[in-house]
């Protein structure tokens, strides 16, 4: 994964998001709509088969919320593997 | 919070639950099981002698299908191998395959390098050979992505639904319509009370609701929990795939988060 910050501000991000698709940005902006402080955030494909995925998104500290739910996909990625391996 | 409850696991095929996420979370699950979980398969095939009916490129390509047992501490893949993508015993396994007519060539003909890594299943037909016909061949399998090739997808037929609450209000008058009228058997009659019975199969076709004069059947679609189930082609148990997917996921979003943490810095 690469990133290239296409625009960055106090209230708006911008990212080029290299080499990733649905399965990475669909599940990203899903947790980023759930904190009420994102007023948006979308991705955009601008091929899908040459373009990079291009990730958008306005709100009062757009680079915090990012963390936020990245952490939150993670923590609840780690619950499913410690049951896993219990099993 | 979510977690996960296995109902039925075999060596070849799974059945779970994943409860307290979205449905996109579910979907990205799934996504990554068909597309980020590399295995093992023949992608470089040498073919010193074939004197078989059977052209070249057709057998290499039945080869390229065979699900190889793979075992993912083992193997890198070629392009961040230490060889630098060179070819090397710890980014690939040759398979040889020196056979002689009359017989038919299986996959357990193949004779490997590596004893551990070996076809999944020794009984898929390769080629038939008549009497005096060879096949000498050197075959290379390395990791790979299903995004690249289906012959690297370690799963088949890898789905999920949604798991609904089907209530049955007061106003049932246990006319039995439902019973009849399901075709997937999701509710019984006990002594003459309708109940939901097998929750698991409902494909939300609400024909139940339908055909309900009393309007006493309710369903909640929203109860974010979902029925996973998946075949595996062999070449690693499905317990694994379900485990190599969620590590993907996790290091993605690890990878990502600590570059957004370096751009807060800055």
């Amino acid at each position: 994964m690469e990133v290239k910050v296409l625009n960055i501000s106090k209230d708006s991000l911008k990212l080029e998001i290299r080499g990733e698709n649905h399965t990475v940005l669909n599940l990203l902006v899903h947790y980023l709509l759930k904190d009420d402080s994102v007023e948006m955030a979308k991705y955009n494909t601008p091929h899908p088969l040459v373009g990079e995925p291009i990730l958008e998104i306005i709100g009062e500290n757009p680079v915090k919320s990012v963390i936020k739910a990245g952490k939150k996909i993670l923590e609840d990625c780690d619950h499913l593997i410690t049951q896993l391996n219990e099993v | 919070m979510a977690s996960i409850q296995i109902l039925e696991i075999n060596k070849l095929k799974v059945k779970f639950i994943i409860e307290g996420v979205s449905e996109v979370f579910a979907n990205s699950l799934r996504r990554a099981m068909i597309s980020m979980v590399p295995t093992l398969a023949v992608d470089f095939v040498d073919i010193y002698m074939n004197s078989g009916l059977m052209y070249d490129e057709v057998l290499a390509h039945r080869i390229g299908l065979i699900p190889l047992k793979t075992d993912l501490e083992k193997y890198n893949l070629k392009e961040k191998c230490t060889c630098s993508g060179e070819g090397c015993p710890s980014c690939q396994v040759s398979l040889r395959l020196n056979v002689e007519g009359p017989k038919t060539v299986y996959s357990g003909d193949l004779i490997s390098d590596d004893p551990d890594t070996i076809p999944a299943f020794d009984n898929i037909p390769i080629v038939k050979l008549k009497e005096g016909q060879q096949l000498m061949l050197e075959a290379t399998a390395r990791l790979g992505f299903g995004t690249e090739h289906s012959k690297y997808q370690a799963v088949c037929g890898c789905g999920y639904k949604i798991i609904p609450e089907i209530t049955i209000e007061d106003s049932c008058n246990n006319c039995g319509k439902c019973v009849e009228e399901c075709p997937r058997d999701v509710f019984s009659s006990n002594n003459g009370t309708i109940e939901v019975t097998d929750i698991y199969s409902c494909s939300l076709c609400y024909l139940c609701v339908k055909v309900c004069e009393e309007n006493a059947i309710q369903i909640d679609e929203n109860t974010n929990r979902f029925l996973f189930s998946f075949e595996v082609d062999g070449s690693m148990t499905p317990l694994k795939v379900i485990k190599v997917a969620l590590n993907q996921l996790k290091e993605r979003f690890a990878e990502f988060t600590e570059k957004m943490e370096k751009l807060s810095v800055e």
